[in-house]
């Protein structure tokens, strides 16, 4: 049970991109298209599940002082290894997804869970926050996608929606595009969010110590192991 | 325990509170609200530029016929049905009553070409009254003007539909799909000088002087600058707007264009070419000088002034877009609280406080 | 408790009754004061802490070491599969712009550093020993997102074919208009059956790219109308037409000076 906790609270109630706010980049920058999006999403989740069970592995050698630089090495010598074995042997995946691999190197979000999750927590807990939170990031990133394809393009993963669809906004597939939808998202689901809070009686609030302001990455000193 | 510092802050004993000379109390007036407010709301204040706007209206009706009126009345009617709807969603007083959506409407059908389509006209409107100004917090929250934003909106967002405008007197009632399309003089002058050719043409008198009454392609309040002029002029008399700004702007204007002219003949047409087409006027005049977006200071006008004639000759001359009037607006919109800051007007008797080393506290430990 | 900090405590006490002076203030300087206490200790170098640094040191390196490793391994594995797979994408870009063809095309690759530090290769098709065609692989920097890279191809009398952007980073929706050759497919036809066309016309329809298609080489430099020339760009996308333009007319140029070469042409 607490595994599916694990594995769920990543879609909605912690979903990196909509609530804990990681990984801003690649969820504005390559999402002009339901394609792109999808296939950033799978990338990421891929790497996040393989960095969460190397991160948990290593966790009880690491000493606390350097973890975040090692972590780093770890997640930089995984990518890289996946980037050239995707380019060796699937090349039509390869094509699909190759130029997202090396992005996702820097992406806040692994690091992030690394950090705040995989550090702490077992192998099997750590898998499931991987996933969970790797779903969680595709579903976020194919919706934006797809809402910014169909404002700027008409299509939906590349597929004309209907012939001689005239409402074509080309910004939408802009950054500017990507400012807007993504925060027209954000507002609805804080929306949602407080109206359930409202109904249930109690104070809304978004989930700490897990979001970017409350992550340790960025206090080192504070909690030497 | 909690008590914060400030509320335990020793206060001046009482003989020292004696050595302060307080004015006599019944020289000050104090009375709670409410007060009775002097001068026009911002109703009235809309209401007038909206008056002021009439002779470009008119012009651009003589000029692009019903398709002028057509794209008018979508971009009024829609910027203040987003004003009303939005409104309703958030459950607030509607503001629809203070005609600030009309008039955003009104500049935003202006600023546009009379073969818009509709659902971009929609489009536009929707940025401007929705993301420019209400999810900022209304009129008078916006650090951007909406007109400016939902026209840069409509530019990038459908620029082969926004760059088609239709020779002036060539339709009347006729469909779109009919009308004689043309270039604008600007990006006209911008291929010719990026080809080599002659500018003589855009220099000559003729073509002056219908740039001048409006007889030209472009979009529908900007061609016409004596329809404008004579709005600006109606607004500097109603003291609606400071004429420091439409004033360094054009000054601005053409002293760059001279400039470059005179450094680089051939490069681009002459001063009354840059001060007649396009949208500087119609800026100028109408979207530089609201008063949400502009400085409040005159110093801070000035500088907010030659800021967009210098960003609008840079877009046209050197830039890839033929007309940057809207950019340069918006660019020196975000400035704006900047240059009020070191615009300020000094207090009577103002001195510069040095700044000290603050000695601790007693019992702080140094 | 040491005596410095009791000090303190005692000062804070004493200081108590006066109004501004509450307890939380006293706690906080209390605070303070052993945070710099702590930042002094911490800046003390003790012969434990230099065996700390080093080990952290060496563990770090260690955990670099391994990853290099790991990587080196794998960069060595792959490398000949890689090739083979780059190799093989070029093929298939290949097969699409040229008409059939039966040689070694990758054998008759014809490298050369053009003007403006821009790289060219030239393939020759051969059917059964004649020329069946010619490809230019070329790059171009004047996109409006920076460098594009096309595969164009020519007949053997020096006409274009076929002509593909495999790279870009144009603004999409504006100048991926122009680069791209999209397929549109519409949900209605989502399942129903791809008719390809036979060859030139295999290709997905580019509105900007099908306008090169037969014109000899004998023609280039071609321009785009509004620089004089018969080739509509697409307005707002003046900058990317304009690159692809200069892509193609860069190709036909180096086809040209080989067919002049070898006297096929004046």
């Amino acid at each position: 049970m607490n595994l599916w906790k694990d594995f769920s609270k990543g879609i909605w109630k912690e979903n990196p991109v909509l609530v804990l706010m990681l990984g801003m980049c690649p969820s504005l920058a390559t999402t002009s298209s339901g394609s792109n999006a999808l296939g950033m999403g799978l990338a990421t989740t891929f790497v996040l599940v393989c960095s969460n069970l190397a991160i948990s592995s290593i966790r009880k050698i690491v000493p606390g002082k350097i973890r975040i630089p090692c972590y780093i090495v770890v997640i930089a010598a995984f990518v890289t290894v996946v980037d050239l074995l995707m380019q060796a042997y699937t090349g039509a995946l390869y094509e699909a997804l190759g130029i997202f691999i090396p992005l996702i190197v820097v992406n806040c979000i692994v690091l992030g869970r690394a950090e705040a999750f995989a550090s702490k927590h077992g192998l099997l807990s750590s898998f499931m926050d991987g996933l969970g939170m790797g779903c969680g990031f595709t579903l976020a990133l194919t919706i934006i996608g797809l809402i910014r394809e169909f404002l700027s393009a008409g299509t939906l993963f590349n597929v004309l929606v209907s012939e001689n669809y005239p409402v074509l906004f080309s910004v939408m597939g802009q950054a500017p595009g990507g400012f807007m939808v993504m925060g027209f998202i954000l507002a609805g689901m804080n929306f949602l969010n407080m109206r359930k809070a409202r109904k249930e009686g109690r104070d809304f609030v978004n989930p700490v110590d897990m979001d970017c302001k409350h992550c340790m990455i960025c206090r080192i000193t504070d909690e030497d192991k | 325990m909690t008590m914060s510092e400030e509320n335990t802050v020793p206060h001046a004993s009482a003989e020292e509170k004696q050595k302060v000379r307080l004015p006599e109390t019944k020289n000050l007036i104090l009375s709670p609200s409410p007060h009775i407010q002097v001068g026009p709301g911002s109703a009235k204040i809309m209401c007038q530029v909206i008056v002021c706007l009439i002779p470009a209206i008119i012009a651009a009706f003589v000029f692009f016929g019903l398709h002028a009126l057509r794209v008018l009345v979508i971009c009024t009617a829609s910027c203040a049905a987003f004003e009303y709807l939005w409104c309703l969603a958030v459950k607030r007083k509607s503001t629809v009553g203070d005609f600030s959506a009309v008039l955003t409407g009104l500049l935003l059908g202006l600023n546009i070409s009379s073969l818009t389509p509709a659902w971009v006209c929609i489009a536009g409107s929707f940025i401007a009254i929705i993301i420019a100004k209400q999810v900022y917090g209304g009129l008078g929250q916006n650090p951007f003007n909406p007109a400016a934003v939902g026209r840069i909106a409509m530019l990038m967002g459908a620029s082969g539909a926004m760059t088609q405008y239709a020779v002036p007197r060539s339709v009347f009632f006729a469909p779109v799909a009919d009308a004689l399309t043309s270039a604008t003089p600007l990006s006209m002058a911008e291929s010719a000088a990026g080809m080599g050719k002659s500018l003589e043409y855009f220099n000559s008198s003729g073509f002056l002087w219908r740039a001048f009454t409006g007889e030209i392609a472009g979009s529908l309040g900007e061609t016409s600058v004596l329809a404008v002029l004579i709005g600006g002029i109606g607004l500097m008399a109603l003291r609606l707007i400071r004429w420091q700004i439409p004033v360094s702007i054009l000054a601005t204007v053409a002293i760059f264009v001279s400039l470059v002219n005179h450094f680089s003949p051939g490069t681009t047409p002459g001063v009354l070419f840059h001060l007649f087409t396009g949208g500087l006027m119609l800026g100028a005049f109408f979207m530089a000088t609201d008063m949400v977006t502009s400085p409040v200071t005159v110093k801070g006008c000035i500088v907010f002034g030659v800021g967009i004639g210098l960003l609008v000759c840079v877009i046209r001359i050197y830039g890839s877009y033929p007309e940057g009037m809207s950019f340069a607006i918006v660019l020196m919109n975000a400035l704006v609280p900047l240059i009020d800051k070191f615009c300020y007007i000094k207090p009577f008797g103002h001195q510069n406080i040095k700044a000290g080393r603050i000695e601790p506290r007693r019992g702080e430990i140094k | 408790m040491n005596t410095e900090e009791k000090n303190v405590r005692m000062d804070a006490g004493a200081n108590g009754n006066e109004p501004w002076m509450d307890v939380s203030a006293a706690e906080r300087q209390r605070q303070e004061y052993l945070k710099r206490k702590q930042e002094e200790q911490e800046r003390k170098v003790t012969p434990a802490k230099i065996r700390n640094i080093f080990y952290l040191g060496i563990f770090l390196f260690l955990v670099c070491a391994v990853a290099a490793t790991v990587m080196c391994f794998a960069n060595g594995v792959t490398r000949i599969p890689r090739r083979q797979a780059k190799q093989q994408k070029l093929v298939s870009a290949l097969n699409e712009v040229l008409p059939p063809y039966n040689n070694a095309i990758l054998k008759t690759a014809e490298s050369k550093e053009n003007p403006g530090n821009i790289k060219s290769t030239l393939y020759t098709a051969k059917k059964d020993g004649k020329v069946a065609g010619y490809a230019v692989q070329i790059s171009a920097p004047e996109g409006y997102g920076g460098k594009m890279e096309g595969l164009i191809s020519f007949s053997p009398e020096g006409r274009v074919c076929s002509f593909v952007i495999t790279e870009h980073s144009e603004t999409p929706g504006l100048g991926s208009e122009v680069t791209d050759r999209k397929d549109v497919r519409t949900f209605a036809t989502l399942f129903a059956e791809k008719k390809r066309k036979p060859f030139p016309e295999n290709l997905p329809p580019g509105k900007v790219l099908d306008q090169f298609r037969s014109r000899s080489v004998k023609t280039a430099p071609w321009r785009l109308r509004t620089e004089g020339g018969d080739i509509d760009g697409r307005s707002g996308a003046t900058i990317s037409s304009k690159a692809v333009t200069l892509l193609a007319s860069r190709a036909a140029e180096i086809l040209k000076e080989k067919l002049q070469k070898e006297g096929k042409i004046k």
